[in-house]
């Protein structure tokens, strides 16, 4: 083959990669990548970035300029405003419905409503947040916002080990919890910044979530479609009990970080149950003297409504929680809330601690 | 199997590799047809004997047609074909349609009886190869082609797998001789065909089902959008069935002739035309031939022989009245075609009085001409007029033929006339003005080349390199994304 051809070649292959890329993006068929790799908090939501997802829903918005979900509020918090946190993982974040169906936005609202003050409800939700990595977060970059209430999403799963991400970790030394950042001088860090405008387009996007794929074994099943189920038939086991499955290295981490959010003065923790979550713990938290709220019964309130909270009906996919689960979360949320803050202002009970 | 899974590629290189070490022709057809059925058959098994049967009836009716003269006999035969293609289809398709329909009516009136409702899936493909044997026994009823005895030849016909499912709806004229004489492909034809799959995944994949997973949450729960966000699904709708429908033809077109086999065009930039009329010149363009040939021409044949007996003053006086009623019924049977549901039949009448309108109106009951050269700025502005208003009254139409019932068209129509900003509308005409600009750029690389093939002008080095960036980036997709069913297999 002559250069020319090559060279041809080359550049017809670039210039329709390219085509396809602003393609990807701009149609919201693949997202940019809307994370970022910070120094302190390992690898976050972008600030200022739109986001486009379909997944089992349908999800459109934007990070905003604080690096958060939802509208934007300054960190400095204004006199006479109620601020609350929500901190967890994808079911939090929800990135599979508008924001205006969101139960941040009910929760919010509905607060309002019942309020005289004003109330902002900051949704710090990321998706893979387990309880270290929404400790970590909590304690460098929420603490900065100055909320009043921190409302911790957590289930059995926190609890269980997880893929390893580069960020910060948790150490517990001379029963002291402290963050540790040498994943800033790790190869595997530097290499992945350098790469940061690879890891910037949507090509990318669709290269990590085939790698994902890969790794949880569903390429195949992609690939080989019935072929594939006939030779590997979809197993009914039972559903594993998570209990057994909890890594007694987290539980003990577990029971640090609980410890070192009871000591908490200035900001209410409050645990709020986000699917399962075993009974070991449940005790934990509960002798370490924080509030636990479980929205299970009015999401099993949805269930006699012939409604799974799970379900996606214009999909026909189970995943996160659907419209319905975000509206009855919102408002068990906000009438909880709506209690403790009297309470608290009433000095009956020192900040929400029991 | 779906043209846009990874298992039909593995499939089609199984089959094409062997086919290629094939030399004998019968040898050839008999895999092919082998290979067809158990296409077929990886959906579902059982519906393999309804496209046996239909294939038995079809080809003993055209060899005995050919051994008789009898012209009621022959009559008598195409009847035969008729009812039972008619009654498979009419069963499995329409059957809890109109036995609803007619439970809804009785209840109406207070009659209360029992359901009937039978649980029937509907066999793929079942009205694309149901047209096709019945445009065979009816051409050699009118004489217009030779029955060929062969069975496996015919019923390689009925079931090649590339245009089995969902078109297009070729005729016996062009396909029993290709069949007839199994050739292997040249290396031109091979060429043609792997640019037209490519170009074909790139609209299924990347452009139909990239916007149908928009369009599905929007039209799967529109209670929870805002009007421009309705809008958005709507548009991206019209977006979504074109590109899914041609891009899947694309590739049948381009899989067949993999095989030497040319099947013939569905597409012809619909989306810039300026008339109904032109739109359904190039919209499906197999079926509206076969509407043609089968039914419009026959129905205003028939309606003017009856009106010769009214002896209005002029052929203009009674193609008045003819055109109308022609085109409305010939419409409202394609839209009943599309699917067992008041909604396909109300896009079908809409499709109809459109034509009609425009026909009466607009064109003073002349002929309507196809695409002309556009001159001046008059001319210009003509063809804009006309386009946008097609385009408009055709997106206008989709809403009925997406929309799942008749109370969801309402909901749609009520949030258009109440309308609700959103806070993503900007959001969503970006997405809106992507998809556009894309399937236009594509419209009119064909509209200025003159054929689908465009990337065959570019130098060889240059085609090879474009094709294998949208391979890698379409497989990429679907590696990630559980593959779309083609919106034409419900038909």
């Amino acid at each position: 083959m002559k250069p020319g051809n090559i060279l041809k070649g080359f550049l017809a292959f670039v210039i329709t990669l390219i085509i396809l890329e602003l393609f990807l993006r701009w149609s919201g068929t693949s997202s940019a990548a809307f994370v970022i790799d910070d120094d302190n908090l390992g690898r976050v939501l972008r600030p200022n970035t739109n986001i486009i997802l379909v997944n089992e829903g349908f999800f459109m918005g934007r990070v905003n300029r604080g690096g958060y979900l939802g509208p934007y509020y300054p960190e400095e918090k204004p006199s006479q405003t109620v601020r609350i946190a929500l901190i967890g993982d994808s079911f939090v974040a929800g990135l599979q419905l508008f924001g205006r169906y969101h139960f941040r936005t009910i929760m919010e609202q509905s607060l309002k409503d019942s309020l005289s003050d004003s109330v902002q409800v900051l949704n710090f939700g990321y998706g893979g947040f387990n309880l270290e990595r929404m400790f970590i977060y909590y304690k460098l970059s929420v603490l900065q916002f100055h909320p009043d209430y921190v409302l911790f999403f957590i289930g059995t799963d926190d609890f269980i080990e997880g893929e390893r991400q580069l960020g910060p970790n948790l150490k517990v030394e001379d029963g002291k919890l402290t963050i540790e950042s040498s994943f800033r001088n790790t190869g595997a860090y530097r290499i992945t910044k350098k790469l940061r405008v690879l890891r910037d387009t949507a090509f990318y996007s669709l290269l990590k979530k085939a790698r994902e794929f890969y790794r949880a074994g569903e390429i195949l099943k992609i690939i080989f479609d019935k072929v594939y189920l006939l030779f590997n038939p979809p197993h009914n086991a039972a559903e594993a009990d998570s209990a057994s499955m909890v890594d007694p290295d987290r539980m003990a981490l577990g029971r640090s970080i609980l410890s070192e959010l009871a000591n908490e003065t200035k900001t209410a923790i409050i645990f709020v149950v986000k699917n399962r979550l075993n009974d070991t713990i449940r005790n934990d938290i509960q002798n370490a003297h924080l509030t636990i709220l479980d929205p299970k019964n009015d999401l099993d309130d949805l269930r006699t409504k012939n409604i799974n909270p799970y379900y996606w009906p214009a999909t026909s996919q189970s995943g996160h929680w659907n419209y319905f689960a975000h509206k009855a979360i919102g408002l068990y949320l906000a009438s909880e809330m709506e209690k403790l803050i009297k309470a608290d202002r009433a000095q009956i009970k020192p900040k929400s601690q029991k | 199997m779906l043209f846009n899974s990874f298992i039909f590629f593995i499939f089609l290189a199984v089959v094409w590799l062997a086919y290629l070490l094939l030399s004998n022709r019968r040898g050839r057809a008999i895999f092919l047809l082998a290979a067809s059925y158990f296409f077929y058959a990886y959906w579902d098994w059982r519906f393999t004997s309804l496209l046996a049967i239909s294939t038995i009836i079809d080809f003993t009716v055209g060899t005995r047609m050919e051994r008789t003269e009898d012209y009621r006999k022959r009559k008598r035969l195409l009847l035969v074909s008729c009812i039972a293609n008619l009654s498979i289809l009419g069963t499995f398709k329409y059957f809890n349609f109109f036995l609803d329909t007619a439970q809804a009516a009785l209840g109406a009136l207070g009659l209360n009886i029992a359901s009937l409702h039978l649980h029937i899936l509907l066999p793929v493909g079942i009205s694309f190869y149901t047209l096709k044997t019945l445009s065979y026994t009816i051409d050699v009823y009118r004489r217009k082609l030779k029955p060929t005895h062969s069975i496996v030849d015919y019923a390689l016909f009925v079931a090649f797998f590339p245009n089995l499912v969902a078109g297009p709806i070729d005729r016996a004229g062009n396909m029993l001789p290709q069949i007839a004489s199994l050739k292997t492909p040249d290396r031109k034809k091979i060429k043609e065909g792997l640019v037209l799959i490519t170009l074909g995944l790139f609209k299924k994949v990347l452009i139909g089902d990239a916007a149908a997973r928009i369009v599905n949450n929007i039209f799967g729960q529109p209670e929870l959008y805002r009007s421009p966000e309705m809008l958005a699904g709507l548009i991206l709708f019209s977006i979504q069935i074109y590109a899914d429908f041609s891009g899947y033809s694309n590739i049948a077109r381009g899989v067949a002739k993999l095989f030497g086999v040319e099947l013939m065009k569905n597409f012809e930039q619909p989306y810039l035309s300026r008339s109904f009329s032109e739109f359904w010149r190039r919209w499906h363009i197999s079926l509206s031939t076969w509407i043609w040939d089968y039914l419009f021409n026959p129905l205003i044949s028939a309606i003017l022989r009856r009106m010769g007996r009214w002896k209005l003053s002029s052929v203009q006086q009674e193609m008045r009245i003819a055109y109308p009623c022609a085109a409305i019924v010939t419409m409202l049977l394609c839209g009943l075609w599309h699917g067992a549901g008041f909604t396909f039949i109300v896009w079908g009448g809409l499709h109809g009085l459109f034509l009609s309108v425009e026909r009466l109106v607009v064109y003073h009951n002349k002929a309507i001409p196809m695409r002309k050269r556009i001159h001046g700025f008059s001319g210009f502005s003509r063809f804009l007029i006309g386009w946008a208003s097609t385009q408009l009254l055709v997106g206008f139409a989709w809403l009925f033929f997406r929309a799942e019932n008749l109370g969801q068209v309402w909901q749609f129509l009520s949030k258009f006339l109440h309308w609700q900003g959103s806070e993503l509308t900007g959001r969503f005409i970006a997405i809106v003005l992507t998809f556009w600009i894309m399937i236009m750029i594509l419209e009119l690389a064909e509209y200025l080349n003159r054929s689908e093939l465009y990337l065959l002008r570019l130098h060889p080095a240059a085609t090879a390199a474009v094709c294998a960036a949208v391979i890698i980036v379409v497989f990429l997709y679907l590696a990630t994304n559980k593959p779309m069913p083609f919106l034409y297999f419900q038909f």
